[in-house]
């Protein structure tokens, strides 16, 4: 390599790099204003947040996508702008709003400092919960165990009876971060437990219904979501204690300061207006004050 | 009054106090002191010495009043006779509601062996059931054959827990036990702090000695070495098996396990040695529980004999045994173990066992400031006036801690019980009153 074709190149990929956010930032908003179409990327079977619904789809997240696609209309002048729904799949979550073939992510997702390697994201639109499914008859200990408290809260003696917390089995997604937690609660709660893992909610819920867990730990939503899917919800309940909290938002292009504007932008009014509110009682069972909190915490003023 | 022979000697009543005390609790302890990691045996060294103070009072108290009645006996001597009424009571309830929890932890352990007694709330019930008119028909034959019973089933204890606490020493790794020091990195006094609950009522029924008075030879002598002995024994074994276990097992493992001795001898030695353990720990249990039931039946008999309870409790066979007492218990105790079928009325049962501890707990206290009357009455010198006094306070702040420990749901039902006790003995206070004026015969004692 000769020096003056090094020093051409650097010259070049200088330019290139001082030109390149000006040339993205162009890129989703151009793109949407050429093709008069704005493009929803979601996963088909993550209801209340994303579901499938013939060539449409519907959901919490897909209602604020469709919030920023009327504030693409207003900011655009695109009165006549067309929405098309792209469902992906977990695997091409990332590479779908990286190679440009949705506009945006709907079905919220928790930002990694690995995934900012390559995609950007809005505002948090929902704060995922760790929550757990029991029985309905499941034994006062292991109650007390998973709402915090001490197994047997009265004294340890002789009559205390132990056969109530002996081999608990607990159920949690494959390879997730629960799968540590768990297993450090184990430890400190006085609890004799072993720890199955599963490959889906379906399935976690399913080993509880049948008596083969006592305790499955997953998305709070997602869980009462699959309960009432299953018609099983006859034998199952999920307890009100949120173990963990993780905010979640939707994925934009990492190279598009001027799109991800217009995303918060649409996004922090419906906080203010009460839009969010609103759907969180039509698909999340409602909100509450913490919850209420949070709006705060994440609209942009 | 039956003849001595039929009488327990001093090994058996020993015995009796070791494995009352031992019983189920000590099934469980390892897994649960390794789940805060080997510091939690520091725990032992204030539970040993509370719990040693209070054995130590309870003998002082049969050494120099060695009549019949045991805590409640005691407890008359400063707190007149509904004192004596109020111990028996508080002190009968915990042990009707014990046993129940005792039997159904017993179940609970034979599952491994009987698959079948797991499968619901009903074979538990049928299983917990069986166990406590089992234990009841056994104790039949007087308090002989219980010595007897005891005396075997004792070994249910030694072999797999007292045996562990001296042979286990020869695959003590200190390393496993280092490693096993402290694996949530918390602070020592806080880990200690965690620790305590675990071995603070272990040492709950080293009075049995005491309570079984009438059926031991010599009593003067043997009620106070019984106690000593038994509880001295207990705190051995308790401390040198659960320091020696966890420098065998692997922390983690042992943690997680749902029968540690069990699990020690199957990596000593195979598994099928460990099955054997598991076995012999379920017939200890039993024998614990066969003890406890003859207690329950010689405290009920005991205060009968007061003009206190029932006569009906008082009843003896040719064996010297309270059967009819015996029978009315297991009846109470059939009640309450099929209330647990439901599983609301299950978590009930568990407070109520929680309550048990507080109104086994409010008698020691009652008994031993009886202490300062005996000694008083008996003229001890001041020597051992003062000695005793400085014990009977350690334990006595041992016994409110205990007390405290239980938790104010505990203590609340405890206190409530304790209240409508007053109204029980308002009732049978005019036995013990000197009819007035006309000065007729006192209704007291027949």
């Amino acid at each position: 390599m000769n020096v003056p074709f090094a020093t051409t190149t650097r010259l070049l990929l200088a330019f290139a790099l001082s030109t390149l956010p000006l040339v993205a930032g162009a890129n989703t908003l151009e793109r949407v204003r050429s093709s008069h179409t704005f493009t929803l990327g979601y996963l088909p079977d993550l209801a209340p947040f994303s579901k499938q619904e013939g060539d449409k789809a519907s959901g919490y997240a897909i209602d604020l996508c469709l919030k920023v696609a009327d504030k693409l209309k207003s900011e655009l002048g695109l009165p006549d702008l067309q929405v098309h729904y792209q469902p992906v799949t977990v695997s091409d979550q990332v590479s779908a709003v990286s190679q440009g073939k949705v506009d945006i992510l709907c079905t919220p997702t928790a930002p990694t400092l690995e995934r900012r390697k390559m995609i950007s994201y809005s505002i948090p639109v929902y704060t995922a919960g760790l929550s757990v499914v029991v029985r309905n008859d499941a034994g006062e200990p292991l109650l007390n165990v998973l709402n915090g408290k001490v197994a047997n809260a009265g004294p340890t003696w002789r009559a205390s009876i132990n056969n109530g917390l002996a081999n608990q089995t607990y159920a949690t997604l494959e390879g997730g971060v629960t799968e540590d937690w768990i297993r450090e609660q184990m430890r400190l709660l006085n609890v004799i437990a072993s720890l199955v893992t599963v490959a889906n909610n379906d399935e976690g819920v399913k080993l509880v219904s049948e008596g083969k867990a006592d305790a499955f730990f997953s998305e709070r939503m997602l869980l009462r979501n699959e309960i009432a899917k299953e018609g099983a919800d006859k034998n199952l309940m999920i307890l009100d204690r949120i173990f963990e909290y993780s905010p979640v938002a939707m994925i934009v292009d990492r190279n598009d300061e001027d799109f991800r504007l217009l995303v918060d932008t649409a996004l922090s009014e419906a906080y203010y207006s009460g839009y969010i509110e609103k759907a969180y009682d039509q698909y999340l069972g409602g909100s509450n004050l913490t919850v209420k909190r949070l709006f705060r915490v994440y609209a942009l003023p | 009054m039956a003849d001595s022979s039929k009488k327990m000697g001093l090994m058996g009543l020993t015995t009796l106090v070791t494995v009352n005390m031992m019983g189920s609790g000590i099934i469980m302890l390892p897994t649960n002191m390794a789940q805060l990691g080997a510091v939690s045996l520091l725990s032992w060294i204030f539970t040993a010495i509370g719990s040693m103070a209070i054995a130590y009072c309870f003998a002082q108290c049969g050494v120099f009043c060695p009549r019949s009645g045991g805590l409640s006996a005691y407890t008359e001597e400063a707190h007149s006779k509904s004192g004596f009424f109020l111990c028996s009571y508080l002190y009968f309830l915990s042990l009707a509601i014990a046993n129940v929890a005792v039997a159904i932890s017993a179940v609970g352990y034979m599952t491994a062996f009987v698959p079948w007694l797991g499968t619901g709330a009903i074979p538990l019930c049928v299983g917990t059931i069986s166990l406590i008119w089992l234990t009841t028909f056994a104790n039949f034959g007087g308090p002989g054959i219980t010595g007897k019973i005891g005396a075997f089933t004792v070994w249910g204890v030694i072999i797999p827990v007292a045996g562990l606490s001296i042979i286990g020493w020869f695959w003590f790794k200190s390393d496993v036990l280092a490693a096993a020091w402290n694996p949530n990195s918390l602070p020592i006094s806080e880990a200690i702090g965690k620790a305590i609950p675990l071995t603070l009522w272990a040492f709950l029924g080293m009075e049995s000695a005491a309570q079984a008075t009438d059926a031991v030879e010599n009593p003067k002598r043997n009620v106070p070495l019984a106690c000593l002995f038994g509880t001295l024994g207990a705190a051995v074994v308790y401390v040198l098996s659960t320091t020696v276990i966890q420098g065998i097992i692997p922390n983690d493992e042992l943690a997680k396990s749902s029968a540690p001795f069990a699990l020690v001898y199957a990596t000593m030695f195979s598994p099928m040695v460990g099955n054997i353990v598991m076995a012999l720990a379920v017939m200890a249990c039993v024998g614990s529980l066969l003890g406890w039931q003859f207690t329950l039946a010689q405290t009920a008999k005991m205060t009968a004999d007061q003009n206190l309870f029932l006569k009906l409790f008082s009843k003896v066979n040719s064996m010297n045994a309270p059967v009819v007492g015996m029978i009315v218990c297991g009846v109470l105790q059939t009640l309450m173990a099929l209330s647990t079928i439901s599983p609301d009325a299950a978590a009930q049962f568990s407070k109520l066992v929680s309550l048990a501890a507080v109104t086994n707990l409010i008698p020691y206290i009652t008994a031993m400031t009886g202490l300062l009357v005996i000694m008083h009455k008996a003229g001890v010198s001041s020597g051992i006036y003062s000695r005793n006094l400085v014990v009977l306070l350690i334990a006595i702040t041992y016994s409110l801690y205990a007390l405290y420990a239980c938790g104010k749901d505990a203590v609340m039902g405890g206190t409530l019980v304790l209240a409508v006790g007053y109204l029980l003995y308002g009732f049978l206070a005019k036995r013990f009153t000197e009819a007035p004026a006309a000065n007729q015969a006192r209704v007291a004692n027949p």
